[in-house]
């Protein structure tokens, strides 16, 4: 199963403070995916930086993915609209330069509708035109531009992320996004485990809650490519409170990994980091997710040798272990049988003995 | 168990920073507070970040407190600045976040998103009255729930602020808001002293925050 992993921005063990620096961190690290933050409006000299990181992207395979604005009113009034799509379009035009794969973007409140068709069909029709906005600006090339970025005519256009929200009076359940990303051509769920885990008052505990969920996404939207965010985070009231790094948060990335790499070989799944402890708690997802796989690797190990073992004996695996508890039994009784004369034997003997079991002292 | 609480912060040698101006601020009302910066001879844009122990300082201390401004100051602080919020985080300190823009518009563009890149490690987040202005304007979110809107939006525990013009602090929670009248020293520097020295003795929920809010 492809699964990438990555902080959300730079490193925080990074000695320098650039995406470019950043990247090779990540790549030491061993983990593949990264989401830059463009949460203050991109300004024109930061292209250059992004550029370099597009390149390097290309180059090394690292998924490189952008957020938008970390605030957005986008069912506000035509003003916040405006504005929030204002500070949208510098981030879609970084997205190009930087090869980014997924640009996540919030809604941002309710504001003046309730929450129903039509909130989505409002948000639809905002996230239409971003897709087509990002179209055009992917398309908007002369000749001499696909030599610098060579990514725009192999790959396609980045995709538009709709993220889940973690408070009630956000738009952004999972059935909300995913109304809207099976209306809207080239958008994609970005599926914020710890958001979905607040909003639902604590409902991402075992690795069912996740097989729930990956199949709703499935059945709703369809594919098998995944977009995750994940952090501990603290919650109350079904609204999240604020975030954690995972060691410290009732959400844990166990069951997770587990529903991974029992139930997971149909995905293919980036898991961005959000934690307080970005790179740290990406390894820490690392190294579950391969503990999870080998736990399981080591169990279906053992039932292909009971397979094998009951074929040669011409048993079917069932018999065989009918057989093994029978001849466990038959020990269990055979020991207690065995312990009982020598209970029964073992009187207070009169001769000096070194070996009580109150005899601490004995060093040897 | 002792009822001191402890407060580092990063400061430049000279003292006079926003964070170092707060640490002098908390010892004259009896917080044991320490300021980290370089060592003596050593040039503070370049000193040696790598070199300072933050898990021993940071063993028993409540607060770790930087500025937002430390980040223009150079290479070096500019990293130890990201480097102390990290191991806060790891060893259970609290980030304070002090922002203290107020300079043009392209630097406080440039501070603001390099605060924002931080906000899922900070625990408190306080702006000066002078940035409160700048940074409500920048986000083009004026008016009183500019708080309430950057908690919201960035799930900061604590958020708050303190306004020159009615000398009012204002502390938004998940709980609720808390408002008191403070005296206009240093920008709201005083009255974050005396609420980071209250908070962790006022006990829990809104009414801790607020008893917290209002220690003068």
């Amino acid at each position: 199963m492809p699964l990438k992993l990555g902080p959300a921005g730079v490193p925080l063990s990074c000695k320098g403070r650039t995406i470019v620096e950043g990247m090779d961190d990540i790549t030491a690290l061993g983990l593949e995916a990264m989401e830059i933050q463009t949460v203050r409006p991109v300004q024109p000299k930061h292209f250059d930086q992004y550029w370099q990181a597009g390149i390097l992207s290309w180059d090394s395979g690292i998924e490189m993915n952008l957020h938008g604005p970390y605030y957005a009113e986008l069912l506000g009034k035509r003003r916040e609209r405006n504005r929030s799509l204002a500070k949208m379009e510098a981030s879609m035009q970084a997205g190009k330069i930087i090869n980014a794969r997924h640009l996540v973007y919030h809604v941002g409140p309710y504001g003046e509708y309730d929450p129903g068709t039509g909130a989505n069909e409002q948000v639809a029709n905002i996230f239409s035109g971003i897709v087509e906005r990002v179209r055009e600006i992917w398309g908007d090339q002369d000749e001499d531009a696909y030599t610098a970025f060579p990514w725009i005519s192999e790959q396609e256009p980045s995709l538009v992320g709709i993220e889940t929200s973690g408070r009630q009076e956000l738009w952004g359940t999972v059935e909300e996004v995913l109304e809207v990303c099976n209306h809207v051509e080239g958008t994609v769920p970005v599926l914020n485990i710890g958001h979905i885990h607040a909003r639902g008052h604590g409902s991402m505990r075992t690795s069912e809650d996740y097989a729930e969920l990956f199949d709703m996404v499935r059945e709703n939207y369809g594919g098998s490519k995944f977009y995750c965010h994940f952090a501990g985070i603290e919650h109350r009231m079904g609204n999240a409170l604020h975030y954690t790094q995972i060691k410290k948060s009732d959400l844990k990335f166990e069951p997770f990994a587990e529903f991974l790499a029992e139930e997971g070989d149909w995905m293919d799944i980036t898991i961005i980091s959000d934690s307080p402890l970005l790179e740290h708690d990406a390894m820490y997802m690392m190294q579950h997710y391969d503990k999870a796989r080998q736990r399981l690797m080591e169990i279906r190990a053992r039932d292909e040798r009971r397979i094998k073992l009951a074929n040669d004996r011409g048993l079917t695996p069932e018999e065989l272990e009918l057989l093994e508890q029978e001849a466990a039994d038959a020990r269990r009784r055979q020991d207690e049988e065995d312990a009982k004369p020598a209970a029964a034997t073992k009187s207070p003997s009169k001769m000096m003995t070194f070996d009580t079991a109150d005899d601490d002292d004995d060093l040897f | 168990m002792e009822d001191v609480v402890r407060m580092i912060a990063l400061g430049s040698p000279s003292g006079e920073d926003t964070a170092s101006r707060l640490i002098s601020l908390a010892s004259s009302m009896g917080l044991k507070s320490s300021i980290v910066t370089s060592e003596p001879g050593e040039n503070f844009e370049s000193f040696n970040h790598g070199a300072i122990d933050w898990k021993g300082k940071m063993a028993t201390a409540h607060w770790m407190v930087n500025s937002a401004s430390m980040v223009t100051a150079g290479p070096s602080p500019a990293m130890a600045w990201s480097a102390s919020m990290t191991f806060a985080e790891l060893e259970g300190c609290r980030n304070v976040m002090i922002v203290d823009v107020s300079d043009g518009p392209e630097s406080i563009a440039r501070i603001w998103g390099q605060v924002i890149e931080k906000v899922r490690q900070i625990h408190v987040l306080f702006f000066t009255s002078d940035s409160l202005v700048a940074i409500s304007k920048l986000e083009g979110i004026e008016g009183s729930d500019f708080l309430s809107r950057v908690r919201e939006k960035t799930l900061i525990p604590l958020v708050c602020g303190y306004s020159g013009t009615d000398y009012t602090a204002r502390v938004v929670h998940a709980l609720g808001v808390a408002e008191t009248q403070a005296s206009n020293e240093l920008e709201g520097l005083e009255w974050l002293a005396g609420f980071l020295k209250a908070l962790p003795l006022s006990g829990a929920g809104i009414e801790g925050i607020k008893a917290a809010a209002s220690w003068e």
